[in-house]
């Protein structure tokens, strides 16, 4: 049942058998598993069943080293988390992901793929993916388009699927499920400020609990479980310093440590060889009831010989000019924006958007014979028509059907011919424990001291993304698909000024069997600590080839079965 | 359409005063065409005046220069002549009022009507519409076209899809005005004093007598 946290006595003592703070992707997977059983759950969730700007600004942080989004841009705080502007996109990490790789520092997990397979295989139903099929073979049988042809021993297609926008919130989907469970509440706008252990420092024993209205209580259990993000994790195992002064689970200095992202960047344009060259295989698009986004890596055999980290490639038409032109312009902007708005998903400006769309539509008008009865072209707009070129005819529909109309004919003919195409390289950074998140010397409204990030790449993650450009432009060449032009202009930060995350937060209490080099053991519980446990993309040691999400699904798939027996 | 009895045709029958062409004289077997046909024949005047507009605006293409010219090197950008877009407005309305008050008066109605059997006349049924009750319905039905037209020249975007859809609702007034009248006259031919009939195809008892539809004819 949902509780509402201001209305809780002041001072309560509230006990349960298991705290989880945090209802996100991995909370709310958590809670689930425990619906029905006779084990008492308390669910802590900052914000409420909707977005309020006071929460979400208890997310605000520093942020040095390397440009980042402001701290309360990638999360969200309130029911469901993270996964309430989630992009859907899944794929389960590879084998070699888990391994360890000599040539990249403080790779491998303590657990395998084969350790997961089960809980990915329920991870897959709980996320509402439609199939389980992750072989690119079975999904290239079934497309209507066609893949590059590259040689598959050194550039492999990888197939991600996306969960459908109107099923990726978790708060929609589950919290009916969670609102009905008599054995779990879920305490809404209550804010977990600190955890406390016995004076041993090795067992928590409950967590404090603050309300931005100034409510104040305490929830006791025999297990706490931290699933508050990626930043988040850290900063409230730092901030709990009551028996431990540099932070729970922090005796080896690793906590908030080693945060990775994916990072991505337009690393190189490609000329294509053949002017009616396609890539609409590789863009979003349904095969079946699924819809599948390819993309393109090394193959782990190259990255092996190499002695490269993964770097996937991202492959987007860029359009002749005026088309590529309308794709982006404000007009299809706003057409987006009130597509967004129609599912719910926030509203913008929008007369705006509605005017831009409209006039956008109107543009053919002023090309028609002005009383006429009906629309007829003028003589100009036959005669160039006529008399245009195939590719001088597609520059025109922007001209005179407007940019909406360019954008849906790019979208509705899949094959429209393209003047490059534009490479967006993610790569997996090295894991770096220079690259952290700190607690900030500023206090959010609650007294809790805020997150500080500083993220940081290495010499070896730039050399790892500019040799694996290198070779996927040889393999580009040698298939006679186009020549590749490397782009990875540096601005002062040494990275090229476009590059970005992908809000994947990840390794800040990372997964180790080794106390010095991880914050977590192979049960995801704190080291030196008896009942508590961390959930999240902030276990991951490394960050892999696959998008978080599915994975903090299968991991708090296993947590579940873990804490299922300490419990009992 | 609604048939008119023998009857009613005559002018006889005046209880209702629907489907009742009022002083027809005789035009038995007539109809007061209704809105359908009439929106057909319309559009196939539509599609003769588009063709007339087309020939002028190359006429006005010829004479003055280009009024739309494409450059497809910078952008591509499209411009149009706002000038010369003028003159083709005034020049398709003018023939649009050529069109249709000279074939009212000369044929009793437009080509497009005239090819489904249709005819207007004075409300007394007698008389073919006069040149004044010509431009006084044109300017209900063609007007606004031109007027539309001219101010799309100097508006764009939102502004422009306003007045299209303002023209669009001022047809559809004068369609349900014509559908909804007893008898089939629109707020353009009440201004006129005009009403438009259609003939009736030739029943198979029409030597025979008039019978009510339905009735037993041995």
């Amino acid at each position: 049942m949902f509780t509402d946290s201001r209305e809780v006595p002041r001072g309560s003592a509230i006990e349960a058998d298991l705290c989880i703070v945090g209802a996100g992707a991995a909370g709310i997977t958590l809670a689930r598993e425990f619906v029905g059983r006779s084990i008492r759950v308390a669910v802590l969730e900052s914000g409420g069943i909707d977005f309020g700007p006071e929460t979400q600004s208890l997310y605000e942080g520093d942020v040095v080293g390397l440009p980042y989004f402001p701290l309360d841009i990638p999360r969200l705080r309130y029911f469901g988390g993270t996964t309430n502007h989630w992009a859907g996109v899944c794929r389960p990490f590879d084998d070699v992901d888990f391994v360890r790789r000599e040539w990249i520092p403080y790779s491998g997990w303590p657990v395998r793929k084969p350790d997961l397979d089960p809980y990915y295989l329920r991870a897959q139903q709980v996320v509402r993916l439609t199939s389980d099929r992750w072989d690119t073979e079975s999904w290239v049988q079934k497309d209507p388009f066609e893949q590059l042809p590259l040689d598959e021993g050194r550039v492999v297609t990888r197939v991600d699927q996306v969960v459908p926008s109107d099923l990726r919130s978790f708060g929609s989907l589950y919290g009916d499920e969670l609102n009905s469970a008599s054995n779990v509440t879920v305490y809404l706008e209550g804010n977990v400020t600190e955890i406390l252990t016995d004076e041993s420092g090795a067992n928590a024993t409950e967590v404090l609990v603050a309300t931005l209205s100034g409510n104040r209580f305490a929830i006791s259990a025999k297990a706490f479980v931290v699933a508050v993000g990626g930043i988040d994790n850290a900063r409230l195992l730092l901030a709990s310093r009551g028996q431990q002064p540099r932070g729970l689970g922090n005796q080896n200095d690793v906590v908030g440590r080693f945060f990775l992202e994916h990072p991505r960047f337009v690393a190189g344009v490609v000329s294509p060889a053949d002017p009616d060259l396609s890539v609409a295989f590789y863009q979003a698009h349904k095969v079946g009831n699924t819809v599948i986004q390819p993309q393109l890596a090394l193959s782990r055999e190259v990255q092996h010989a190499e002695e490269l980290a993964d770097v996937q490639f991202r492959i987007d038409p860029v359009y002749d000019e005026a088309l590529e032109r309308a794709v982006r312009s404000g007009d299809v902007e706003s057409l987006s924006s009130l597509r967004r708005a129609l599912a719910g998903d926030g509203m913008g400006d929008l007369g705006q958007d509605i005017s831009n769309v409209v006039s956008d539509l109107m543009t053919w008008h002023r090309l028609t014979i002005p009383g006429a009865p009906i629309p007829v072209p003028y003589p100009e707009v036959i005669e160039e028509v006529l008399w245009s070129t195939p590719r001088e005819r597609r520059s025109l529909i922007p001209s005179i059907l407007g940019d909406v109309a360019a954008f849906l004919y790019t979208r509705v003919e899949r094959n429209v011919p393209v003047d490059s195409l534009m490479v967006t390289a993610r790569f997996e950074p090295i894991p770096n424990p220079d690259s952290r998140v700190m607690l900030a010397d500023l206090k959010d409204e609650l007294g809790m001291p805020r997150a500080q990030l500083d993220w940081r790449l290495s010499d070896l993650d730039r050399d790892n993304v500019r040799r694996a450009m290198e070779i996927f432009g040889t393999e580009i060449g040698r298939a006679g698909v186009g020549r590749l032009r490397i782009l990875m202009e540096q601005d002062e930060s040494g990275w090229p000024g476009d590059l970005v995350g992908g809000y994947h937060l990840i390794g800040t209490t990372r997964m180790s069997d080794d106390p010095k080099q991880g914050v977590v053991d192979r049960d995801c519980r704190v080291h030196g600590m008896s009942n508590l446990y961390v959930a999240g993309s902030s276990v991951f040691p490394t960050a892999g080839s696959g998008n978080p999400t599915l994975l903090i699904v299968a991991l708090a798939l296993r947590l579940s079965d873990h804490l299922k027996q300490a419990i009992a | 359409m609604t048939p008119l009895s023998a009857d009613r045709a005559r002018g006889q029958d005046t209880r209702d005063g629907s489907d009742v062409a009022r002083g027809t004289n005789g035009r038995a077997g007539s109809y007061y065409a209704d809105g359908p046909n009439r929106l057909i024949g319309y559009l196939l005047d539509a599609i003769i005046l588009a063709i007339l507009a087309f020939a002028g605006a190359v006429i006005v293409s010829l004479v003055f220069g280009p009024v739309v010219t494409f450059d497809l090197a910078a952008d591509p950008t499209v411009s149009v002549d706002a000038g010369l877009a003028l003159a083709d407005v005034v020049l398709a309305t003018a023939i649009s009022a050529a069109y249709f008050i000279f074939t009212w008066r000369r044929f009793g109605g437009s080509p497009g009507h005239r090819l489904l059997g249709m005819r207007i006349w004075g409300e007394d049924h007698e008389r073919p519409v006069t040149i004044g009750q010509g431009v006084v319905r044109w300017s209900f039905i063609g007007l606004p076209l031109g007027v539309q037209a001219a101010m799309s020249v100097v508006v764009a975007g939102l502004a422009d899809a306003v007045l299209s859809l303002t023209l669009l609702a001022w047809y559809l007034v004068l369609f349900v005005t014509t559908v909804r009248s007893p008898t089939k006259q629109g707020i353009h031919d009440r201004a006129a004093h005009t009403v438009v009939t259609k003939v009736a195809r030739e029943a198979p008892w029409a030597d025979a007598g008039w019978r009510e539809p339905g009735a037993d004819v041995h």
